[in-house]
């Protein structure tokens, strides 16, 4: 096994600390597998049929778990496998590594009851999970939520409404934040639920009609006086909200991933045309500036996101460096699916490069605006400056 | 155009869009443009605004055109891009060439006419590939803005040809504008008229050069719909407790998109500015304005149902299909350096 190790100035006032995120042999034959996968299963056509009818491709989440492209055994190969499957479409690539999403919930708060019950069949692939924080009158104020759990003798009264969940109207069950009390300050009154989609009182409806990752299932939730058993509470009561905000610190980790994905994918359809177009086209000096520029975001973009992986998955995680790789790559997504169009014109609008366009936009908006992770960043760089 | 007039066109083509365009700015995004929206927008000579009136057109004068493009941009970049097409391409090309009959049609809203604008931007290298012999035309025409038109305007070895239908079409992938779709026409044996002995895509490409004001009108329409549309959404929107609307980097960034609006406005109605100069500010501004209106919806800017995405999708569309090219640029780098720049 060969590894570097390298220094970074961290930038927040803390000096010099170690980074090592280079990857083993295994991982790097892990990542061709992984993308030999998504070159095989995400051919242009499927990628267009499931873009054009919204459709969930449960037959590629069932190859995809059967060839163990998701392998929860290592954090970096599940970082690489939703960056090479992003790579080649990210509708199909997401759809194909979120029935797991909200695991790590219950991986690290749930009873060994819970694990056992649900877990297991999530990682046999015989189900699949999803998780319900957002709600339509609010998203990034987390702990403004209003969906109500109220305990009933050995049950939970859930009622309320949850907006934006991926997998909404497939998953079989859902970790859930719910307010358990009105009296405790607004965090304080959070709880975490295990909410299956059977339960009765449930209601999924399907939403249509995304500007991108279409492919993926996305729903609002109806819960009317839906009956949760108390074992079904993650951890203890009133500490829900903590829970979730460490789960997003190891998901948007994974964000930051997908944009790596789209960005890359991008960049490779873009430098495909530019050569199909030949040297008199991308000889200019101003398509050569745009590929630089979008090289070198794009490798600052996965240098950054290593980073903060590194720290996270050394069990020493470092929020500001998750938000910052989180809102840096899905900005360089954005950037560069918007340079690709532009330096590949007509044929890259009419060509699947405009899906990525569509696709990159909503990582600047899940698992934190970029606006909620500037102002996670700027809060605790000034914390920690005093 | 003086003041009274350009409120009361506005005005007009405002209730027009309320009435017709606005209900119907959702189907025309799923299901194309419907026939009985140009029939109507017939009615009012919106489809052939500023043809000759001995043509068939309305004899508008360009503000009013302008102002027509712009205001039904806000209500759908399909639509206007539509009533583009039928004014500043077909119109100019076929009015050039004597086709009153087909003007005519065009102004009625029962036919409708596309041109082969795409193959002769400079990002394309897909010309397609045709044969004409004994009056008949064989082939594929590549990337067609509203293919599925009754006539087809395409030029061919230098002459202009028009043709009548289509013999299949390969639906492409269209990130905007999809009220009038992208395809690849095929057309087989089919009769074709030639319009024009020579020059055909000198015409086309100075017809295209010529509506750069067009272009930044319907740029600004979207500008200003989808910043109104985030400004109404900031009022309500409520987070943290308060709405989106408090927050300085939400109110700051609206308003100073509300001012560059306005600035672009007079730019496009009342400066004598070269075109060259107005289309690439304006394709720039609605780029970067609908981006932030959508950002500022949230997940709620990612579903089509709100009518923000479209504005996101269509202004860099619009910004690949018309510029500003290269060609634009070099002709506002002569100008600014006094001789040929920008050549490398």
């Amino acid at each position: 096994m060969c590894r570097r190790r390298a220094g970074l100035l961290d930038g927040t006032g803390k000096g010099v600390r170690e980074v090592d995120f280079d990857f083993t042999e295994d991982q790097v034959k892990f990542r061709e597998k992984a993308r030999e996968f998504a070159e095989r299963e995400f051919t242009p056509e499927l990628a267009r049929m499931f873009d054009r009818e919204e459709k969930y491709p449960d037959e590629i989440r069932k190859k995809a778990h059967a060839e163990k492209v998701i392998d929860y055994s290592d954090p970096w190969k599940v970082l690489i496998a939703i960056e090479e499957l992003c790579r080649q479409d990210a509708g199909l690539g997401i759809s194909a590594t979120v029935p797991y999403f909200g695991e790590e919930v219950i991986m690290l708060f749930g009873s060994d009851h819970l694990k056992e019950k649900y877990l297991n069949p999530v990682n046999e692939g015989r189900s699949m999970m999803g998780l319900a924080v957002t709600e339509p009158g609010g998203g990034s104020d987390v702990a403004g939520l209003k969906t109500t759990a109220r305990k009933e003798g050995k049950n939970y009264i859930i009622n309320g409404a949850k907006m934006f969940i991926t997998s909404g109207s497939i998953a079989d069950f859902f970790v859930m934040l719910v307010r358990t009390s009105e009296e405790e300050k607004r965090h304080h009154g959070l709880s975490a639920f295990v909410v299956e989609s059977g339960f009765p009182g449930f209601k999924a409806n399907k939403l249509k009609g995304k500007l991108g990752v279409r492919a993926t299932d996305t729903a609002e939730l109806e819960l009317n006086n839906v009956v949760v058993p108390e074992e079904n509470l993650i951890g203890e009561e009133g500490k829900g909200f903590y829970y979730i905000m460490t789960f997003f610190n190891i998901s948007r980790i994974f964000v930051a991933g997908q944009g790596i994905g789209i960005a890359q994918g991008a960049f490779d359809r873009a430098i495909s045309i530019l050569k199909r177009k030949g040297r008199e086209y991308y000889e200019k000096e101003d398509i050569q500036f745009a590929i630089a520029d979008m090289a070198t975001q794009l490798q600052a973009a996965r240098l950054i996101t290593y980073k903060a992986a590194s720290y996270l998955f050394n069990f020493k995680p470092d929020p500001t460096v998750t938000s910052m790789a989180k809102k840096y790559a899905a900005e360089t997504a954005v950037f560069v699916a918007e340079k690709a169009l532009e330096i590949t014109g007509v044929d890259g609008i009419s060509s699947d490069l405009e899906r990525f366009y569509r696709d990159a936009k909503i990582l600047e908006i899940w698992e934190g605006t970029s606006e909620v992770e500037k102002l996670i960043i700027s809060r605790n760089i000034v914390k920690e400056a005093q | 155009m003086d003041q009274d007039s350009y409120r009361m066109l506005r005005e007009n083509v405002d209730e027009f869009c309320t009435r017709n365009v606005e209900p119907l700015a959702l189907r025309i995004e799923r299901e194309g443009m419907p026939r009985d929206l140009s029939a109507k927008s017939g009615a009012q000579g919106f489809n052939t605004a500023t043809a000759d009136p001995a043509s068939g057109g309305s004899g508008l004068d360009r503000e009013s055109y302008l102002l027509i493009l712009e205001r039904t941009a806000r209500s759908s970049p399909s639509f206007a891009m539509y009533l583009m097409l039928q004014n500043s391409i077909a119109c100019r090309i076929l009015g050039a060439s004597g086709k009153s009959d087909i003007i005519r049609e065009i102004a009625s809203g029962n036919k409708t006419t596309t041109v082969d604008i795409l193959s002769l931007n400079e990002s394309s290298s897909s010309p397609g590939n045709i044969t004409i012999s004994d009056g008949k035309v064989t082939g594929t025409i590549r990337t067609v803005i509203l293919p599925s038109s009754d006539y087809l305007i395409f030029q061919h070895q230098d002459a202009l040809y028009l043709a009548k239908g289509n013999d299949g079409i390969e639906i492409l992938p269209a990130l905007g504008f999809r009220g009038l779709g992208l395809g690849n026409v095929s057309l087989k044996e089919r009769p074709v008229e030639k319009i024009a002995e020579s020059g055909g895509a000198a015409l086309i490409q100075e017809t295209i050069r010529n509506s750069g004001r067009e272009v930044a009108a319907m740029a600004l329409g979207m500008t200003g719909r989808s910043i109104d549309m985030a400004i109404d959404y900031s009022r309500v929107r409520k987070t943290f407790g308060r709405p989106l609307k408090d927050y300085e980097p939400v109110a700051f960034q609206l308003s100073g998109f509300k001012a560059q609006e306005e600035h672009l406005r007079t730019m496009v109605f009342f400066s004598t500015a070269r075109d060259e100069y107005i289309k690439p500010l304006a394709t720039d501004l609605a780029r970067r304005a609908t981006k932030v209106a959508l950002q500022v919806h949230g997940g709620y800017g990612y579903l089509e149902d709100f009518g923000v995405e479209k504005f996101y999708r269509d202004s860099m569309t619009l910004s690949i299909y018309f510029g500003p090219s290269k060609s634009d640029m070099r002709v506002l780098s002569r100008e600014v350096y006094g001789e040929e720049s920008g050549v490398i």
